[in-house]
């Protein structure tokens, strides 16, 4: 310790070591109770990463890790050389990046205008149901989609023939299939986004809003000058988070949904996966993938934590 | 202080959010434990003294082994299998059987359910870890773990002591179809045993609904210009009569694929001499894939015309086999193919949506040139596996033998005349044989044996079925039996399932997918279903159907083609 050139400095570290030691003897119930969490991660995520090398193996399960043949990046070249890829990987950016965008905005205005809602019966009662669909396994949505989007008598359709205009096939037609993706998965997931929100926007001050009222700001100036900064923090730690994603565009929801219709703008990574990792029996191909959606979304969520703590003061570590 | 506190509650929070899932996780877990128990019991059993003290039993020459002998095995348990109180997979009335007439204890070497599959992830890891395989290996499922099982080499070439110890009953079964061996060939020898199963159950006929027909006057479709006026009936004249244009000809759903178990339309590439997603034999004698020849065009064309005039739901791309089946019944097709079961299910939910509603099996009909093709059943729903260093693999033999001559087909005054196990699958009430659920409690003990059903003998099935559709009596306990649980409708089915079965187009290649298959498999069924979707809803016009060919051709499928013509000459010529 070089406390002789900037005693000052030490001074501090001393005493947070001996505020870290403090709440250490204080706090050892959180620590332990935290214990069965941490062997959990341990065991569950961290020991079968050593299952990472069969990327770089040519895996036969009855010769297991230690046996089977390495071919080095085999996989990879076969995985960047196959037809399909370049089609598969825009699918799955595109679809997850309005996703992300969409399932940040929606909550946000959603949020605040729920927020502007007096009768409290009918804000309770219209954040619960909202967050319903979020509790829904894609596979019975994709059966309840299949019916209301029918293009012939489904819900959706009556209304839009309704207006005049020809039943469009929405599950069906390349043009539309993207759309109803994105939009029928932030009408499952705003719900939870909302509350989120919801939470930051009662740890407001309202002593904010009534400097502001004194001042003579009307409900929408509070709301562009004190709502939406206030909410700014916690909007850019949920896009932070999301942005990891972008290799994620939603197994379940795809799965459920798509058919040989849309393959062209519905066929995701992960359904590629699916169909030649386990129904063609490629672990190793589908490691790989797996493994290069981990680098991808590593290097991403890396980059933009960076970008927040600049930009939002936004840390973690 | 009071910042500290407020730093302090997230942590709680995070702290019992967490331990709580790892509660629930743990609980989870906990299910499961009581299967893995029994796992370490049994691994030195099996060395029962190799001398063939094997009484042999005069009146009906069955061998018992004394001192018992253990036969270790493995199966996965499915959700159907239900034990009594205080019965378990290795105690259950069936072991006691075995116990008492062979001397064989059949011992599981570890139990796991067929559920989220349990048993193939054990299977394979105690493959991995290179684990005491057990005696007999018993499955049905995953075919590619049948073929990790095979290439371990741990397995013995299983043909070779069928041919020595199979009763005749069992090869007569088994060589009412010699290709159930071609899955298990592996350098001519024959290393499983296929686990037989009813033959044609899969195989499809021509439902339809038979008030509709009526109403409308029409006769029963033959050839495809009839089926046309049927389906044109059934779309256009408003055959529920609620004055709306909302009915169509046939329900099909082709999500998965065209050639398929239910609501199926391979049939329509059968009227043009082909069956698509499967490898037909041509006419030279080679396998080529359907969907490349070329009487899929013309049937991609019928479809096409179907899908414009509306004889089809909009919606069949998008439907799976059961949920196309839904347009059937709640009436609003008139028409689904499938097999002969389907009255059992889904067909009788047709009643509940309207009661006048009738429904009838008709024979599929001839295409253009008279032809009739649909797709097969194999006769094997699964695989035996023989350890090579079980020490007597004959008791085996004997086991099953057995129960292909006592219980496939129960002579009368036989052990199974009324049923397996009385108090289980069969019980004696004021002196009448009862066997329903009700009184029985509806469990089965045929599901306890090695084989999952006992035995049974392929052909036998339809026989009976259409034996009793044409009004004879009832003689033989199985007849008895099937008349007793099989409807009308149904047993007219069977008998034209059994009445066209010379247009049975069999899936050709049953072997493990080959080197290519492997690599260029999805690229070549991805880019077959985006064709023939696309064709058939009008996007692009039937001719893009022989650039798909050429691309096919070149992306791999002649590649695969050779390599599946080469496994047809190695299996065909290793076959006795």
């Amino acid at each position: 310790m070089k406390d002789t050139v900037i005693p000052s400095t030490t001074q501090q570290k001393k005493r947070r070591v001996s505020k870290n030691k403090w709440n250490m003897k204080r706090n050892w119930p959180l620590h332990l109770m935290l214990l069965p969490a941490l062997l959990l991660v341990i065991i569950f995520q961290y020991v079968p990463m050593a299952g990472i090398v069969i990327a770089f193996q040519d895996f036969k399960p009855w010769k297991g890790l230690t046996g089977s043949e390495w071919v080095g990046l085999d996989n990879f070249r076969f995985l960047f050389k196959y037809p399909d890829i370049d089609q598969v990987i825009w699918n799955t950016l595109v679809i997850a990046f309005f996703k992300m965008a969409a399932g940040l905005v929606v909550p946000f205005l959603f949020a605040i205008l729920l927020n502007e809602i007096r009768m409290m019966a009918f804000k309770r009662v219209t954040q619960t149901l909202v967050y319903l669909p979020h509790f829904m396994s894609w596979v019975i949505l994709g059966g309840i989609l299949l019916d209301i989007l029918s293009p012939d008598g489904g819900l959706v359709n009556k209304l839009v023939t309704a207006l005049g205009m020809k039943p469009i096939f929405f599950l069906g037609d390349n043009n539309w299939f993207r759309f109803t993706l994105i939009i029928s998965d932030v009408w499952k997931e705003f719900g939870f986004g909302t509350i989120v929100f919801l939470a930051a926007l009662a740890g407001i001050n309202p002593a904010l809003y009534e400097a502001a009222e004194v001042d003579g700001a009307t409900r929408l100036r509070q709301t562009i000058h004190i709502t939406m900064p206030a909410l700014m923090p916690i909007a850019i730690v949920l896009g932070t988070l999301s942005i990891g994603n972008i290799l994620n565009a939603g197994f379940d929801q795809v799965f459920n949904l798509y058919n040989p219709l849309v393959y062209e703008k519905g066929d995701i990574i992960d359904t590629f996966v699916y169909r030649l990792g386990i129904l063609n029996g490629k672990m190793s191909f589908a490691t790989t993938v797996g493994l290069f959606k981990s680098v991808v979304g590593i290097v991403l969520i890396a980059t933009s934590y960076r970008l927040a703590y600049k930009f939002a003061n936004y840390r973690v570590f | 202080m009071k910042e500290n506190k407020r730093k302090l509650l997230p942590t709680m929070v995070l702290a019992g959010v967490m331990s709580l899932t790892a509660i629930t996780t743990a609980c989870g877990n906990n299910n499961n434990a009581p299967d893995n128990a029994n796992a370490s019991t049994n691994a030195n059993a099996s060395n029962a003294p190799a001398n063939n003290a094997a009484a042999e039993n005069a009146t009906n020459e069955l061998k018992k082994y004394d001192p018992p002998i253990t036969i270790s095995y493995l199966r996965p348990w499915g959700p159907d299998v239900t034990f009594k109180e205080g019965e378990d997979a290795d105690n259950n009335v069936h072991t006691k059987w075995a116990l008492d007439k062979f001397g064989i204890q059949l011992k599981n070497q570890w139990i796991a359910p067929s559920t989220n599959n349990a048993f193939e992830t054990k299977l394979r890891l105690s493959l991995a870890t290179n684990e005491k395989m057990p005696d007999i290996i018993s499955y049905r499922g995953d075919f590619t773990l049948v073929r990790e099982l095979i290439d371990s080499g741990r397995f013995i070439d299983a043909g070779e002591l069928f041919d020595k110890y199979a009763s005749q009953t069992w090869k007569d079964a088994m060589n009412e179809d010699p290709t159930v061996w071609y899955p298990y060939m592996e350098d001519g020898k024959r290393v499983g045993i296929p686990i037989l199963d009813y033959a044609y159950n899969g195989d499809p006929v021509m439902w339809i609904r038979e008030d509709w027909m009526q109403k409308l006057g029409l006769p029963a479709p033959k050839t495809l210009a009839d089926l046309e006026k049927v389906m044109d009936a059934f779309t256009n004249q408003d055959p529920d009569g609620n004055g709306k244009k909302d009915t169509y000809g046939l329900a099909i759903g082709f999500k998965n694929w065209l050639n398929t178990w239910m609501s199926d339309a391979g049939w329509i590439f059968g009227m043009y001499g082909t069956q698509p997603n499967q490898w037909n034999k041509a006419a030279d004698g080679t396998l080529e894939y359907g969907s490349v020849s070329a009487g899929s065009k013309q049937a991609l064309a019928t479809l096409q015309s179907w899908m414009s005039k509306g004889y089809l739901p909009t919606e069949a791309g998008l439907y799976d086999e059961t949920k196309a089946s839904e347009d059937f019944t709640a009436g609003k097709a008139g028409i689904v193919v499938g097999p002969h079961w389907m009255p059992a299910w889904p067909l009788e939910d047709v009643k509940k949506n309207n009661k006048d509603a009738q429904y009838k099996a008709y024979a599929l009909p001839a295409g253009p040139d008279g032809k009739v093709g649909r797709h097969g059943t194999t006769n094997s729903n699964g695989v035996v596996l023989i350890n090579a260093e079980m020490e007597h693999p004959e008791a085996f033999f004997e086991y099953q033998n057995y129960l292909f001559d006592q219980f496939a087909n129960p002579p009368a005054g036989g052990e199974f005349e009324n049923g397996m196990a009385e108090g289980y699958d069969w019980v004696m009430v004021d002196g009448e044989v009862k066997k329903d659920a009700a009184s029985t409690g509806g469990f089965a003990p045929e599901k306890y044996t090695l084989t999952f059903d006992g035995a049974r003998i392929p052909g036998l099935n339809m026989q009976v079925l259409a034996k009793l559709a044409n009004g004879e009596e009832a003689t033989t306990p199985l007849e008895k039996k099937n008349k007793l649980s099989a409807t009308q409708p149904l047993l007219e089915a069977a008998k034209i399932v059994l009445e066209q079965k010379d247009a049975v187009m069999p899936q050709m290649f049953t072997g493990a997918p080959t080197e290519t298959m492997q690599t260029s498999n999805d690229i070549l069924t991805k880019m077959e279903k985006d064709t023939f979707s696309q064709i058939i809803y009008g996007k692009a016009s039937v001719d893009s159907f022989d650039k798909f060919v050429e691309k096919w051709k070149s992306s791999g499928g002649d590649k695969i083609t050779q390599e599946v013509n080469d496994w047809y000459k190695s299996v065909s010529a290793g076959a006795k």
